[in-house]
């Protein structure tokens, strides 16, 4: 890309005075330090609460699921049908 | 600084330490703030973004590995949200021969006739002219042109800076630099 003639422009920019950095703003540091912890305060936060919903999500779906259980294991005694139940009290067991 | 002073910094602000936040703070700035004002040429918000690249640089902490000097990570996170930040902008200039200042007109003039520039032409006249220029190169196109030409990094250097490959970096340096030839070379009075 020697040709394009850009060369003599970016020769003479090179030699051009560069500004002076600036010193750090007052409070800038001090500004971005306080910003960061509290960004770390609210991940935290963040963290906390998602664990928590997770517990009581957890905490939710074990009692439901121990009901259920519970539910099918006493199915065989609640679940008898009633006209048998009837049978029974209105005959004796030889059939009478 | 030593590299393991920033080492032992960057373990303090790892555990929420707010004086080693400030002093990692007061220690970058000067390295954030030149590529910054390298890469916004207008020197608009440089405040805002420099806030920018720390709050991020603070988050992806954690991130560094010390495979390479902290002062690398740090610009390379620095550069690519400059080039982001361009990104964003999205402006893409017009140029009009009338945009220009009377010496600036004159070095177009010198160099779509003759290429040779005279030598009481001011630099920063030619280095303001470049910058406007350059705000018609894609981000990457600018920042590579920039570190190449003017403040004559080497290929090895700017994949350093950004983490780029050096094919990448010359391709986009190529295409820069033609594209800012085509630029002059469309200009009429």
């Amino acid at each position: 890309m020697k040709d394009d003639g850009l060369d003599p422009l970016f020769e003479r920019a090179k030699c051009a005075r560069i500004s002076p950095i600036a010193p750090l703003p007052a409070g800038f540091a001090d500004r971005i330090a306080a910003r960061y912890q509290f960004e770390l305060r609210r991940q935290k936060t963040a963290a906390r609460a998602s664990i928590l919903s997770v517990s009581a999500a957890l905490v939710i779906f074990a009692a439901i699921v121990t009901f259920n259980l519970n539910a099918i294991t006493s199915w065989g005694a609640d679940d008898q049908d009633p006209v048998d139940y009837v049978a029974q009290v209105v005959w004796d067991s030889a059939g009478n | 600084m030593a590299e393991d002073e920033i080492l032992s910094l960057i373990k303090r602000v790892r555990n929420s330490d707010e004086a080693a936040s400030k002093s990692l703070v007061e220690r970058m700035y000067p390295t954030i703030i030149r590529i910054v004002r390298n890469h916004l040429p207008r020197r608009e918000a440089e405040e805002d973004l420099c806030q920018e690249i720390f709050l991020k640089l603070f988050s992806k902490l954690r991130q560094f590995r010390a495979d390479m000097p902290f002062e690398h990570w740090v610009s390379r996170i620095a550069v690519n949200t400059c080039i982001d930040h361009l990104r964003k902008q999205k402006v893409r200039p017009e140029f009009r021969w009338s945009d220009f200042t009377a010496e600036q007109e004159a070095m177009l003039d010198n160099l779509k006739n003759s290429a040779i520039l005279p030598p009481e032409r001011s630099p920063e006249e030619a280095r303001d002219l470049i910058d406007r220029l350059m705000q018609g190169l894609k981000p990457d196109e600018r920042a590579v042109i920039n570190w190449l030409h003017l403040e004559e990094k080497s290929i090895a250097e700017i994949c350093d800076l950004t983490g780029w490959s050096a094919s990448k970096v010359k391709v986009i340096a190529f295409r820069g630099r033609q594209k800012l030839s085509s630029i002059v070379k469309r200009l009429e009075k």
